[in-house]
């Protein structure tokens, strides 16, 4: 196809502001969180000269629950992602391999309901309900509803993806003679594994980034990071450095993250949202 | 939500039932899901004030009454579509914008496109901190850049109007990517013989847009925005982050309203009666979704 | 796998895994050596935070301490009390939460560790000071700060112009219209989302209330209207950019810019120490408020308190009298928290030459007290009423108008308040 060159060049200076507005925040937060405190008041700001310093960041981790807020993220980001991606393959399967079965069109329409709800509708109500099992402040009660809320959305991207595995794989393992469950264990699963790794991906952001249940169902013990970077907004007196510093601690593993699985994103979007 | 496939009846009768697959979903979904969702109604028709030692009386369709006659519930409510009309305005141009410009496949697409979704990923919360202090009226970066240009102290997340602005600005920083991508599956979705036959036909640039492009993506872009609305919808931690709703109600969409009678005001019982009020709203939004997605098959 | 009959386990793995779990929280601090403390972020936060190590090295008890912002933290204190799950060993809260924690009984009363101990000396405090923790006769919370509403203004400013600090209302009307025509900005307060604080202070003064005794809002009373005509005065004669100042930017503004006068709860000084926040170093002098009709003093500050159900209360009282107490007072001050108005304090002579407020700190018997409504329905209220003086300060309502709609709009709010 030929391109003429005013639409190229217009194309990469489009690319290059949108680029740059995407990174400035990024890295205007990342000096800051290296910046002393004189160098953050300060009118016109310092962009490059300012003696960088450490002092935010070790602030950070002398504040006693922080690795045990960070560890808390991630176990239940682990968690919930391994619970949605062996609920959400198992339902996924029956979805992309039978048209009609019972109680088809009410999980269906269930789970387009959960995509629609906003959590606030829910999340008061378990509270309340939490209180009479004691499960406040539980770590598990986190991973459980995390899995239910992130279920659907599983189950949506993984659809497509078992859809997109010939039936005759299927055919040929059963005139094999093997059973339901090894089929899909041996079988299917090794095929979809792009797919699990695209929806396990983005479920993990999900999880990672859950910010109102657990400021509503979390105490002291199962306290994610999300939470602890919220509690920094307060006085304006406050210093910007930690804040900044808790912030680039809570994007980091994002970014690094991005840039080394960002195929594997591109992939499930396009898959889940085309084949529609 | 494509979930029919075309089996042909014999391999229907091959195989045995696998319906109970799907048990594992339906518990998850039952306790996190349609439980609390009941028992969210039960609540909004008795009288909980968490603060309240005494025990709960049944009132009925009180709550009800209350929220519908709240001048509150109809301010958050019609904040809450301006702010979708808003974010939508700028977020879909913007994304097809940018989904173009990947389109054309320059080189160094890929890096682009890893740069520009990196928003989209990032932690809301953390995101709403990043943006409050680069909102700052005294010494954030924007106002300094804007002063620049003669504008002066914009107090963006004190007041209304600029508020909502900010509250756009930082939910389009994380949504244009998202947009963008999805436009950008559906152009190159598009058989490639279509634009070689334009090209052929001696078509402008504007023309292939107009009359291939645009009437192909048009069933995304309406996915987009239906998922948009519902996104708007349920959009909380941006706002918190950035204003808390304020200053008093004036950006409080009626999703924060309601966690903030719920939480703040400790009404559990209005606010559960509020959020079956969200629900009611969101219904047509739901059906609208699964009209849509049965046409497209 | 996962089917068929085994499919059935699953869930009952679940809820069991989830019950026990639930059930079983990691109590790390059953040893009696340790105790958390639940702060808001705050200058009296930060101050208590520094005096933690050495605790720490002198008693051996550990400190864990969380932050949460003051618009989730009272809610979260009362959550986590209903649970009843000993999560913290101290609390922080604003005063304005004491009545509401009273009446569901969720702090532990403090007068038995009071009396017996010299190092706190409870007899440094006045009377007003040792009420202001005071629920039905027990003391539910420790004064962590005394900060009373005072007049703070500029003394070269009203040198200049041959000022004295306002005694009436009016005075400070005309104070602030004549350094207006001057050039600078009159006078400044928070007209924006803390607007409350500077309204009821105006109420009360102009001798109105909020509400009467059997709980009826009483918001448009002939002195409440009056008050509120005179907050929409006083806007006039404000700099730009009032009417959305909150209570921090109010202090910024003052500081950094040329105002001649605000008022202002007197722990804001510290910011007036922080050379990058106070441009006018030395030129900042405090009086009291000006009187309106009733002699009132709108004082403010935080509590501190023990939880009913803390783990570790014993520890938590050695915690609070170590940084409370008379022997750490004054580095206690020094560390750059919100005084607390203890009378050795107050009068010390070099410390009230360091901060020339401290006198302001002495509240004259004759003046009526008046904190923070002390209802559980408080923030309802709050939000009705700075949507209704938003209202007035607009232009888009009169003050009557808007008063009598608020006093409406309070009826159904206030009648949810517990009695008794």
């Amino acid at each position: 196809m030929k391109k003429n060159l005013l639409t190229k060049s217009a194309s990469y200076l489009i690319l290059v502001i949108a680029s740059f507005f995407s990174l400035f925040p990024l890295f205007w937060t990342f000096s800051t969180s290296i910046k002393n405190r004189v160098d953050t008041y300060v009118l016109p700001p310092k962009f490059f000269n300012f003696d960088p310093t450490l002092r935010n960041y070790t602030s950070l981790l002398k504040i006693r629950s922080f690795p045990h807020i960070y560890l808390n993220s991630i176990f239940v980001t682990l968690m919930s992602t391994v619970g949605c991606l062996i609920f959400g393959s198992l339902a996924a399967y029956a979805f992309a391999r039978r048209p009609k079965f019972r109680g088809r069109t009410a999980l269906d329409a269930l789970m387009i309901a959960v995509r629609a709800l906003p959590a606030i509708v829910i999340v008061l109500p378990i509270y309340k309900l939490s209180s009479y099992l004691g499960a406040y402040d539980s770590v598990w009660a986190l991973i459980l509803l995390y899995i239910g809320f992130n279920i659907p959305f599983a189950i949506w991207l993984l659809t497509s993806f078992f859809q997109q595995i010939p039936l005759e794989i299927e055919e040929a393992a059963r005139v094999d003679g093997a059973s339901n469950t090894r089929t899909f264990i041996q079988v299917i699963l090794p095929l979809a594994a792009p797919g699990l790794v695209a929806t396990g991906i983005f479920v993990s952001l999900l999880s990672w980034n859950e910010f109102l249940i657990p400021i509503i169902m979390a105490g002291e013990n199962a306290k994610t990071l999300p939470v602890f970077v919220a509690s920094f907004i307060a006085n304006k007196n406050l210093d910007w450095g930690p804040m900044a510093a808790a912030a680039t601690v809570a994007m980091v593993p994002i970014v690094a993250f991005t840039v080394f699985i960002q195929r594997w994103l591109v992939t499930g979007l396009s898959s889940g949202a085309v084949k529609d | 939500m494509g979930l029919v496939t075309s089996l042909s009846r014999k391999q229907q009768r091959l195989t045995r039932p696998i319906a109970h697959y799907t048990l594992g979903a339906w518990i998850l979904l039952t306790l996190t899901i349609l439980i609390p969702l009941f028992y969210g109604i039960y609540i909004s028709l008795l009288n909980i004030n968490l603060a309240s030692f005494l025990p709960p009386q049944f009132v009925g369709l009180k709550n009800y009454h209350t929220a519908l006659i709240a001048p509150e519930t109809w301010s958050t409510l019609k904040l809450t579509v301006l702010l979708m009309m808003m974010g939508m305005t700028i977020q879909i141009p913007l994304g097809i914008v940018l989904a173009l410009a990947l389109h054309q496949q320059l080189r160094g697409t890929r890096i682009f496109r890893s740069i520009l979704i990196t928003p989209m990923l990032l932690t809301p919360v953390a995101v709403g901190l990043t943006f409050r202090f680069m909102f700052d009226t005294d010494l954030g970066i924007i106002n300094w850049f804007l002063g620049r240009f003669g504008i002066e102290g914009v107090n963006w997340l004190g007041a209304q109007f600029s508020g909502l602005v900010a509250i756009v600005i930082v939910d389009s920083w994380q949504s244009i990517p998202f947009v963008m991508l999805l436009v950008l599956a559906a152009l190159s979705a598009i058989p490639v013989s279509l634009f070689e036959a334009a090209k052929v036909d001696g078509a402008s640039g504007r023309q292939i847009f107009r009359n291939i492009m645009l009437p192909l993506i048009t069933p995304t872009i309406l996915v987009i925005v239906m998922i948009k609305v519902m996104d708007f919808l349920k959009l909380f931690d941006t706002i918190f982050m950035l204003t808390r709703g304020g200053p008093g109600n004036a950006t409080t969409t009626i999703g924060l309203w309601t966690y903030k009678t719920g939480f703040q005001f400790l009404e559990l019982s209005r606010a559960a009666a509020l959020g079956v009020i969200i629900l009611i709203i969101t219904f047509p939004v739901y059906l609208l979704w699964r009209k849509s997605t049965k046409v497209q098959r | 796998m996962f089917y068929g009959k085994k499919a059935r386990l699953i869930p009952l793995a679940i809820v069991s895994i989830l019950i026990l779990a639930g059930c079983s929280k990691a109590s790390s601090d059953k040893a009696s050596g340790e105790i958390n403390v639940f702060l808001i972020p705050s200058p009296s936060s930060t101050s208590i935070q520094s005096f933690i190590p050495e605790f720490e090295k002198q008693t051996g008890i550990k400190v864990n301490f969380s932050e949460t912002p003051y618009g989730e933290a009272h809610q979260k204190q009362l959550l986590s009390y209903q649970q009843k799950s000993g999560a913290y060993d101290v609390a922080q809260f604003d005063n304005t939460f004491l009545a509401p924690f009273c009446q569901a009984k969720v702090m532990l009363s403090l007068d038995k560790f009071i009396q017996g101990s010299k190092e706190y000396d409870i007899g440094d405090f006045s009377t007003a000071q040792q009420d202001y923790g005071k629920c039905k006769g027990q003391t539910l919370g420790l004064t962590l700060s005394t900060e009373p509403m005072i007049q703070w203004y500029r003394t070269d400013i009203y040198k200049k112009l041959g000022l004295t600090p306002a005694k009436t209302w009016d005075e400070y009307y005309t104070n602030a219209k004549k350094i207006q025509a001057s050039g600078e900005g009159g006078q400044i307060m928070g007209f924006g989302p803390n607007v409350s604080w500077w309204w009821m202070t105006l109420v009360w003064s102009f001798g109105g209330h909020l509400y009467d005794d059997s709980l009826n809002p009483t918001v448009n009373s002939k002195e409440a209207v009056a008050a509120t005509d005179y907050l929409k005065k006083l806007l006039a004669v404000s700099p730009k950019g009032a009417i959305t100042a909150s209570g921090d930017d109010v202090t910024s503004r003052f500081l950094g810019e040329n105002i001649g006068a605000m008022l202002n709860y007197s722990g804001y000084y510290g910011m007036a120490l922080d050379p990058k926040i106070n441009k006018n170093q030395g030129n900042i002098g405090t009086a009291p408020m000006p009187m309106g009709a009733a002699d009132i003093t709108h004082l403010a500050g935080w509590n501190i308190g023990i939880p009913a159900d803390a783990k570790n209360p014993d520890a938590a009282w050695k915690f609070l009298e170590f940084v409370l107490g008379k022997t750490n007072s004054k580095a206690y001050l020094e560390s750059g928290a919100a005084a607390i108005g203890r009378q050795s304090i107050i009068n010390d002579p070099e410390l009230v030459a360091k901060n020339p407020y401290l006198p302001q700190l002495n509240i004259p018997a004759s003046s009526r007290v008046e904190r923070y409504p002390q209802i559980a329905v408080w923030p309802e209220f709050e939000t009705a009423a700075i949507e209704a003086v938003t209202q007035v300060l607009t232009g888009k309502q009169s003050s009557q108008a808007a008063m009598d709609a608020l006093n409406e709009k309070l009826k159904p709010i206030l009648v949810k308040e517990p009695r008794g």
